[in-house]
Order: structure tokens, then C-alpha cells, then sequence
């Protein structure tokens, strides 16, 4: 029993690195950047085949971030810049955030193929406490996303970017007005969400493997979830929201059977949407305030 | 009602018979749209309950709504249902259907139409046509009545004037019988033509058919409406009060609405005097320092016109009575005074000064710097500050950190108490001493760019910034801009 | 030419089903990622009506139609409070929903259609009869298109009809501007609901084209793809009109005869597809907001 708690736990916290990186573009820009799931599977297609050109780890994972940060930074500089600057409705950016995933991840089909792929060749180390047993994949996968929160946390806090991020937040015209350089910012803002992207699609696929088709679509829609259920405010309701969606996910695939495990997820954003709209550390919106 | 702590109204209460032309009246934030809004079902109160009485049916309704009521959407004081008993409302920002015809706009609003059922259509086709023609002749006819057949055929009802799709507005809304009007600021931003068009209008359509019209307007508009008016609700500190009766022109005395000149320039007056009539109502004061004469000037806009959606809002000719198009030119120490009423573009002309609008033509020069294609960024940092009239802070930032950005030096010390607090914590007057501390006291501003400024402000607030901003006006070029009277 | 014929059949299917995602994208605004998972409906409550409940075609088809457009009463109920962002992420649970629904309703060894079985899973459902008409079984693809396009003409039919009518005049009214049109009278639920019925009704008729030309379906009908796929066509064709929708199909289903000049691999080639309609969808929501024949403007 507790053994599918940690796993939640350990799953819950990778798709809260995802929803980090989504929400570090949504709420800086409202823009919602699907293209985080072609990401998501990108990464680590891109190290296996560093890897399996014999390249050092360390140096495969770095380029398979700086690749995810430029493809993201392409998505604002090419689409989603243009389109907000032409005042384009949110429906707009949506169909072209899901042209930008679809040649992402058909693309990537093009060039290596369709099959589910795993990242590790190596076993797994294990460790058991009690009556659990931890792996070093969900070791790594739980601190570095740990991390990643803790430095975004620490970035938007204490550095005057992160100010930056949040005045754009709270107020993208009168931070132009301010001086504030905003096309800048928001390639910023996506370069970021691009690079946390990557790095959970990393962790994620070292962790189980990966399936480059659908598996970004449905990672992203999960670090949704988990966005809305924490309540889009606060980096730390993010986090919650993740490990909460986790949570769900391993227990429902306990007790019903892994396939339900992606419609619990979505029953559980459906309440929330319904009962519970500002989530769980969201403020109630005025009347009118609607998506 | 009350929005997020700020009570806007407390107890209101008024009434009002057929047959009426009843205006609301009340300053910029004293709730009258609010209260346009609760009537026509498009908001919903805190608390209370509003009591409908409609062709003999009554109803109550009680808010806060009970749960099961918000889950099931059925039965609410809702706008469609209000409509539907007769109940018509016209926007202030017009909210014409964009992708419809203008005939296609007055066809759609008329009630019970057969083809509204997609059964009928298939079935009955030659029944639907027929009422089709039939709501095309009414059309003509109300398009009569407020006499603009030469518009009923325009394709795009963005090309239509202010003035003529204001009243395309009105016409819809009659299509859709109503015989309660409620009309929010139709006579903003028309020349005094317009107004006095519209104005006969509505006497005229209330002799004919007996409506009662409600009007929200602003105190600086409604000088041709008073005298037809029946009754008047004056909204005052969350309150209405009546006056059955032509109502009389109300001196003002809130704070803040109104800036009149010798107020603000002070006893001992500028050096020199400029006026400029604008056309439309609007006027610039330009009071001219000394020392500035001989220098460079700082701020300089040559000719500009703006047009919003094909409309032209600064410039070009507007029905019949033209704005020329605007050239302003400051020098350090220069203070401006744009009044003009509401409406009017005065909005519209600062924000294309500060970069969020495009100039449709002309010149806009900083410091000999041409800044006509810049963004607002590289305005800000070649020297023009700012000040929105709403929306103007951030608010989930701390004081403190708002300064920080703006790269205020010395917080002023009126604002040192407030220093770590959220922003969204403080009261609107609060808000606005911060907002102001930020677009004034910045580094490197050579060039304040004001959009009413004072307006939420108290009486102490008022005289701390007035004096600062006079202080600092020196070494700087100020544009303010105001309501007019 | 058989080949021609064979494609010919699935433009009338897809047309079918875009010409219903028209009413819900281009009629009410909504973008809805759930139109697959309602093609899928279709598809199985066509086959369950033929396999288990040995209805005759029309009456399976219209079957069909029915379910879907009975299922998308919760998916109009969410369209009314949520536009945009919100909408999409609605149309996805309903989406996951279907489709686990779909992948898990069974148990190996139950009867088909029985209760605890109703899908056959991950199986999928075979030998479903094909189109026929008064006794008379459709054989080839040349046959089939003599029953398909009769239909794809009275679905093309019933929505030049209703986007003429005041129905969808009012029904544009409340995409362009609903506080406006609700200050009107008009109710906007009920509209909706409407146009939500027909369109997945619509994506239901198609569904069941699908299966009977198919023979054979399994829960990959219901996979996100589908659904992804259906949205592009219309975008990139256009919406709000009748002519758009089906340009949208036509030029999906032929985008691989002319990818045949290009020398590649089949797998690639499956990818290839869906990889160009990314970059014309990114085309047209900059260039040419209102497709290649549409009217209505996504921007």
C-alpha cells in the first residue's frame, strides 16, 4: 500500500515539473503552449541517439535541453509572439499551438520512428525502506523536480527577472509602460518552459520509458490538471497539484486497472473545473471572470 | 453589491412608471453601471432582492442565488429571461454583431421567430420565409424610425459612424420589443449634433410608444437630456436618491472628477496662457513656463490622427463636426490640460501618445528623438512616463516592489507604510497614490503623459500629489487629461 | 480506379463528420477536441446495431446518430459556462472518457452487447455488415459511394439549410457576441445544446459510414488522433459554410496521393501527412484565417 503512494509521490512529481514549465508560460503570457508535450517525448529521443552515438550522458542531456529551449523560443518568436501582438483570440493561438505539436511530433516520428522507446539500458538500483521499495530513477526524478521548483521559486522571488515575470503577470500593458522590454520577457518565459519540458521528459522517460506518439499529449494535459487543481496562482499550488494528481492516478490504477487511470485524472479535473474552479490556493474570481 | 470588499451599494432602493424618461446619474465610479448591469440581470448582486413585476406576473428574487439554482442555470434573473419580458438594453461599447449585416443585426433581435427552431425550417420551409419577409419589412420600418434607411443595406457595420451605430443599437433593441429601454452613455462621444439627435430620438420614440427609458450617463454629458427627463436618480455614496421632475444641472461637488484649471495651475497662475478649441467639446489648456521658451522642445506630435476599427477617433471628420487633427508641442515646464468629456478620445490620444496605439498619420517626437513607430518600452526609457486611468497598478506585486521596477529611488515618505504590502490590499484611492508615485517619480522622466489622474483620489491625496506634481513640473513637460465639466 | 473510388468513400465520411464539427467551431466558436470520440460512438453504436441488435443500415446508421447526439448533451452543458482555453480541456476529458470507456467496457468471455461487454475492448468488433439498401449488399467501392454520397448530400443539404436559416443567424449572433444577443432574448443553452446535438450527430452518421465500409473496429477509432485530425481538416478548410468543410477532407485525403512523388517510406509517409497539415494549420490561422473556403475568421 504505502509502496503505491511513493510511487504516486514519485509520479506526481514529475508531472508537476511539467505543469511548472506550463504554467511558467501560461501565466506570464495566457498562452497555451501545447507544444510542451512534443517537448515532453523530444528530449529523450534526442539523447538515446547521443547516447547510442556513445556521448557522455551528462553532455546528451545538456543538448537535449538546449535543443527543447530553442525549439520552444522558436514557437514564441515565430507564432505566438505574432499572433499576440495582432491581438488574436485565444481559440487562434490554440489551433496553432496544436500545428506546432502535430509538426513536432509527427516530425519526430519522421526521423526515429514510432515505438514505444526506453532511456535506460541499465537496470534500475533499488533500495527498500521498510516496506517500500525506491528506485534510483524516481530518486533522481523526485529531487531534480524538486529542484527545478525550488530555483524557479527562488528566481521569481529574489532576482529581478523573476520580478519581471510577475509584473508581466499581473499586468503585460502596464509593464510595457514601465519600461519593461515584453517580447523579451516572454522569449525568456518560453526558453525556460522549454528547458524544464525537456528535463521532465528526461526524467520521465529514464523513470518508464516513453511512448513518442501520444505520450507528450497526454503528459501535458496531466501537468493541466494538475495546474488547475493546485490553482493557478502559486509555483507551491503547482506542485500540490501534481503530486495530488499523482496520487490519484496510482491508486485509481490500483484499484480499477491502468487504463481508468487517465479518465480518473480527468474526472478529478472535471470536479474541479465544476465544484471548484480557483483550486485548491486560487482566489475566488468576479463574477463575469471566465475563461 | 460588492466587489471584493469594496462596497458599491448598500440599500438602494427606487422606482419608476411607464411613460418615463428616468436618468442615472452619478460620477465616474459611483456605481452606475453597476447598478445598469444588476437591473438588466447582467450582474448579480451580493445580497437583497429584487422584486419583478412584468405584465401582471410578479417574481422575487433572492441573492446570493442557493446552491442548487448556480448548478442548474434554470429560472435566474437572467438577461435573456428579462428580455424576453420586455426589458432592452443598449451597450456603451455598442456590441453590435461584427460578422452580421446591418440587417441581419435588426433581424436577429426579433423575438419568436419560427426559423429559431431548426425543425421548421426542413419542414415548413415556405412558413418560415414568410415570416422572414415579414421581419424585413419591420426592419425597414424601425430603420425608419430612427432614420437611417440610407445604412440598411451597409454590409460591414464597422463602417457605420458612432453617431448612426448607436442608434442601429437603439433599433435593435426595439426589434426585440422591449418596452423598458435601458441605455448606457448613448450620447458619449458624439458632437453636440449627435447628442441633440439622439436625445429627440428617444423623446420621440417614448411619446410614441409610451417606453420608459432609463439613462446612465455621466454629469458632463447630460445637459441636452435634462430637460425631458421625468424623474432622476442621483447616485451618491452607495445611495439613489429621486427627483420626480426635470431635473436640474447638480453643481458638483465631489472630489477629484473635475480638475478646473486655476485649481490646478494655483493662485499664482503660469507665466503664459494657451487655449485650444479641439472640436467636439474637447480643449487644451497649455500653461507655458518662462524658462522653457527658448529651449528644444521635449515632447512634440505633429498632425496625428487615430482610428480605432476603421473609426476614426483623433482626427479625420466625425458627423459633420470635424476634429483637426492634433499637434501639441512642449517645453520643460510646460503643463498641458486636456478636458474634454467622456467619450470624447481623450484615452485614445494618450495611449497612441505612450505607444500602445498606432498613429493612422503624423509625428510623434521625443526630444528630437522620432518615437512615431517605437514601442512602449522604448518610449519609457527614452523619457515619456505613462499614467493609465485604469488598470494602472500591478496587483499582486508589493509596493515596494512596484517602486523597484519603476526604479523609483526614494519611496515618497506619504507611501512608506504601504511599502511591503500587496497592492491588491490597498484601497482604489491607495492604488492611485502608488500608480501615480510610479508613472512620476521613475527614473529618467522627462515627460509625464497623465489620464485622470486624480480621479480616485481623496482630498488630502489630491493636494500631497498636486503639489508634487507641480514641483516636479520644472524640469518637465506635464500632459494631464480630464473630464470636462 | 478503384483506388480513386476507395479514397472517394472516405472523403464522404470525413466530410460527414467535419460538416458537424462546422456547427460546433465555426457556428458557435467552440474549438472541441471531442468530435473523434463522437466519431467513434458512431462507429460502434453502428455496429452494435447491426451485430447485435440486427437492425437493417439506414435504421443502424440513424441509431448511430441518435447516441452521438444524446452523449453530447454533457459536452454542450460545459460549452455554455466555457469558451477557448477551458472548452478544449473539457472536450479532452470527454474525449479520455469515451475512449477509456470504449478500451474497458468488456470481459473476455461475455456475450457481445451484453451488459458487461459492451464493446469488446481492446478486440474491437468484427464482421460488421456493410452498407445495403432493400436487400441489396454494397460490394465494391463503387457501390458504397452509390449509398455514401446520397447521404454526405443530405447531411450537405440539412446544413445549408439550418446556416441559412434564422436558427444559425441567431446562432451566430451568440458566437459573435453573446452578452449582446442574450440582452436580445435569446437563450443561449438551448441554441447551443442544439448545435452541439446536430454537429455530433453529424460525427455519429460518419462514424457509422466508417464501420459499415470498414467492416472491423477497434478503440483506435476513438484515439485523440482522430479527433486532432478532424479539427485540422476544417480549420484548414474552413468553417461556416458548407464548401469549407469538405475542401478540408478532400485535401487530407489526397495530400497522400500527391506525397506519392516523393520517394519515401511508408511509415514515414503516415507521419508525413499529419506533419504538412501542422504547418497549414499554423498557415492558415496567420494567413488566411478563414481557410482555404470558409467564412468564418478564426483569429
Amino acid at each position: 500500500m504505502p509502496q503505491i503512494t511513493i510511487n504516486g509521490l514519485a509520479d506526481g512529481l514529475l508531472i508537476a515539473t511539467l505543469a511548472l514549465s506550463f504554467a511558467s508560460v501560461y501565466s506570464t503570457t495566457g498562452v497555451f503552449h501545447l507544444a510542451l508535450g512534443a517537448l515532453y517525448v523530444l528530449a529523450p529521443l534526442v539523447a538515446r541517439s547521443l547516447l547510442a552515438h556513445q556521448a557522455p550522458w551528462p553532455l546528451a542531456i545538456v543538448i537535449a535541453l538546449i535543443l527543447c529551449s530553442m525549439l520552444s523560443l522558436a514557437c514564441e518568436l515565430v507564432n505566438h509572439g505574432r499572433l499576440s501582438r495582432r491581438n488574436a483570440s485565444p481559440v487562434a493561438h490554440l489551433l496553432s499551438s496544436l500545428g506546432i505539436y502535430m509538426i513536432l511530433v509527427h516530425g519526430a516520428s519522421m526521423i526515429w520512428g514510432d515505438q514505444a522507446q526506453v532511456l535506460r539500458t541499465s537496470v534500475d538500483p533499488a533500495w527498500s525502506l521498510s516496506s517500500v521499495v525506491i528506485t534510483q530513477s524516481q530518486v533522481i526524478g523526485g529531487s531534480a523536480g524538486l529542484g527545478c521548483f525550488c530555483t524557479y521559486c527562488l528566481l521569481l522571488r529574489q532576482t529581478r527577472l523573476g520580478l519581471q515575470f510577475r509584473a508581466i503577470a499581473a499586468n503585460p500593458i502596464e509593464a510595457g509602460l514601465r519600461g519593461m522590454n515584453v517580447p523579451r520577457l516572454r522569449s525568456s518565459a518560453f526558453l525556460i518552459a522549454g528547458a524544464l519540458a525537456g528535463l521532465s521528459g528526461l526524467l520521465s522517460a529514464q523513470n518508464r520509458g516513453f511512448r513518442p506518439q501520444e505520450g507528450g499529449f497526454l503528459a501535458l494535459t496531466l501537468a493541466v490538471v494538475a495546474f488547475i487543481v493546485g490553482g493557478r496562482r502559486s509555483i507551491w499550488g503547482v506542485l500540490l497539484g501534481g503530486v495530488i494528481v499523482g496520487l490519484v492516478r496510482s491508486w485509481a490504477s490500483y484499484l480499477t486497472s491502468s487504463q481508468w487511470q487517465d479518465a480518473v485524472s480527468y474526472a478529478l479535473f472535471v470536479f474541479f473545473i465544476v465544484a471548484r474552479p480557483r483550486g485548491l490556493f486560487g482566489v475566488p474570481q468576479r463574477i463575469g471572470g471566465q475563461a | 453589491m460588492a466587489y471584493g470588499g469594496h462596497v458599491v451599494f448598500c440599500g438602494a432602493d427606487a422606482e419608476a412608471c411607464e411613460g418615463e424618461i428616468v436618468i442615472l446619474r452619478g460620477d465616474n465610479g459611483s456605481g452606475k453601471t453597476t447598478l445598469l448591469n444588476i437591473l438588466t440581470g447582467n450582474l448579480q448582486p451580493s445580497s437583497g432582492f429584487i422584486h419583478l413585476d412584468i405584465n401582471g406576473g410578479c417574481e422575487m428574487f433572492v441573492f446570493p442565488r442557493p446552491f442548487w439554482r448556480r448548478l442548474t442555470g434554470l429560472g435566474h434573473f437572467a438577461p435573456e429571461r428579462l428580455a424576453r419580458a420586455g426589458l432592452g438594453r443598449s451597450w456603451q461599447e455598442l456590441r453590435l454583431f461584427r460578422t452580421q449585416t446591418v440587417r441581419e443585426n435588426l433581424s436577429v433581435a426579433v423575438p419568436r421567430q419560427l426559423g429559431e427552431n431548426p425543425l421548421w425550417p426542413l419542414v415548413t420551409p415556405w412558413r418560415v420565409n414568410r415570416q422572414e419577409a415579414a421581419i424585413l419589412r419591420d426592419c425597414e420600418r424601425r430603420i425608419a424610425e430612427v432614420e437611417l434607411t440610407s445604412v440598411l443595406g451597409t454590409e460591414h457595420v464597422d463602417s457605420l459612424s458612432l453617431g448612426q451605430a448607436k442608434r442601429v443599437g437603439v433599433a435593435r433593441a426595439l426589434n426585440a420589443e422591449a418596452r423598458i429601454l435601458f441605455l448606457d452613455e448613448p450620447l458619449a462621444g458624439l458632437d453636440r449634433q449627435g447628442r441633440i439627435a439622439i436625445v429627440r430620438l428617444l423623446a420621440n420614440l417614448v411619446a410614441s410608444r409610451r417606453l420608459t427609458v432609463f439613462v446612465v450617463e455621466h454629469p458632463s454629458n447630460i445637459g441636452e437630456l435634462l430637460p425631458f427627463a421625468t424623474r432622476v436618480w442621483t447616485i451618491h455614496d452607495g445611495l439613489i436618491s429621486q427627483q420626480v421632475g426635470p431635473g436640474q444641472k447638480e453643481a458638483h461637488t465631489t472630489v477629484g472628477s473635475v480638475v478646473e484649471k486655476h485649481w490646478l495651475f494655483g493662485s499664482d497662475g503660469p507665466a503664459q496662457d494657451e487655449a485650444v478649441d479641439l472640436g467636439a467639446g474637447g480643449r487644451l489648456t497649455i500653461a507655458r513656463s518662462i524658462h522653457g521658451q527658448g529651449q528644444l522642445p521635449l515632447l512634440e506630435a505633429r498632425e496625428m490622427t487615430v482610428s480605432r476599427r476603421g473609426r476614426f477617433v483623433i482626427g479625420g471628420s466625425k458627423d459633420g463636426s470635424s476634429k483637426s487633427s492634433l499637434t501639441l508641442v512642449l517645453r520643460p515646464g510646460d503643463i498641458a490640460l486636456l478636458e474634454a468629456p467622456n467619450g470624447w478620445g481623450k484615452t485614445t490620444l494618450l495611449e497612441a501618445l505612450a505607444g500602445l496605439l498606432p498613429l493612422s498619420s503624423g509625428m510623434v517626437r521625443l526630444a528630437g528623438r522620432d518615437i512615431t513607430a517605437a514601442p512602449p518600452w522604448v518610449r519609457r526609457s527614452a523619457g515619456i512616463s505613462f499614467l493609465r486611468a485604469e488598470f494602472n497598478s500591478f496587483p499582486a506585486l508589493s509596493v515596494r516592489e512596484c517602486l523597484s521596477l519603476a526604479g523609483v529611488r526614494e519611496s515618497p515618505p506619504d507611501l512608506q507604510r504601504f511599502l511591503p504590502r500587496r497592492v491588491d490590499t490597498l484601497s482604489g484611492g491607495e492604488q492611485q497614490r502608488v500608480a501615480l508615485a510610479i508613472a512620476t517619480m521613475g527614473a529618467g522622466c522627462t515627460v509625464a503623459v497623465l489620464d485622470e489622474p486624480f480621479s480616485s483620489l481623496d482630498a488630502q491625496g489630491m493636494a500631497v500629489w498636486r503639489r508634487r506634481v507641480l514641483a516636479d513640473a520644472q524640469h518637465r513637460a506635464t500632459l494631464i487629461a480630464v473630464p470636462s465639466a | 480506379m478503384n483506388y480513386v473510388l476507395h479514397l472517394l468513400v472516405y472523403v464522404c465520411i470525413y466530410s460527414t463528420a467535419t460538416l458537424g464539427l462546422n456547427f460546433i467551431l465555426g457556428s458557435c466558436g467552440r474549438l472541441s477536441l471531442a468530435h473523434g470520440a463522437y466519431f467513434a460512438v458512431g462507429c460502434y453504436s453502428y455496429a452494435l446495431g447491426r451485430v447485435v441488435l440486427g437492425l437493417d443500415f439506414a435504421v443502424s446508421v440513424g441509431f448511430a446518430a441518435i447516441v452521438a447526439a444524446g452523449l453530447s448533451v454533457p459536452l454542450a452543458v460545459m460549452g455554455r459556462r466555457y469558451r477557448g482555453d477551458f472548452f478544449v480541456l473539457m472536450s479532452l476529458a470527454v474525449q479520455v472518457l469515451v475512449l477509456s470507456a470504449i478500451t474497458c467496457w468488456f470481459k473476455p468471455g461475455a456475450a457481445l452487447g451484453s451488459w458487461s461487454n459492451l464493446t469488446n475492448g481492446p478486440f474491437g468488433i468484427a464482421g460488421v455488415s456493410g452498407p445495403e439498401i432493400a436487400g441489396w449488399r454494397a460490394q465494391t467501392p463503387a457501390q458504397a459511394i452509390a449509398l455514401f454520397l446520397p447521404c454526405l448530400l443530405i447531411v450537405g443539404v440539412l446544413s445549408f439549410v439550418w446556416l441559412r436559416s434564422p436558427w444559425g443567424r441567431t446562432l451566430r449572433a451568440l458566437r459573435d457576441d453573446e452578452l449582446a444577443a442574450r440582452g436580445l432574448g435569446k437563450p443561449m443553452g438551448r441554441f447551443l445544446t442544439q448545435a452541439f446535438a446536430l454537429g455530433c450527430g453529424f460525427a455519429g452518421i460518419g462514424g457509422a459510414l466508417y464501420a459499415a465500409y470498414a467492416g472491423y473496429i477497434d478503440p483506435s477509432v476513438a484515439s485523440l488522433d482522430q479527433g486532432v485530425i478532424l479539427v485540422s481538416m476544417l480549420v484548414v478548410g474552413g468553417s461556416g459554410n458548407i464548401r469549407g468543410p469538405i475542401v478540408g477532407a478532400l485535401i487530407f485525403l489526397l495530400l497522400p496521393e500527391v506525397l506519392r512523388a516523393v520517394p519515401m517510406a511508408e511509415t514515414v509517409a503516415a507521419s508525413a501527412r499529419a506533419f504538412i497539415f501542422g504547418i497549414l494549420l499554423i498557415l492558415v490561422v496567420h494567413l488566411r484565417p478563414h481557410g482555404l473556403a470558409g467564412v468564418y475568421r478564426v483569429e
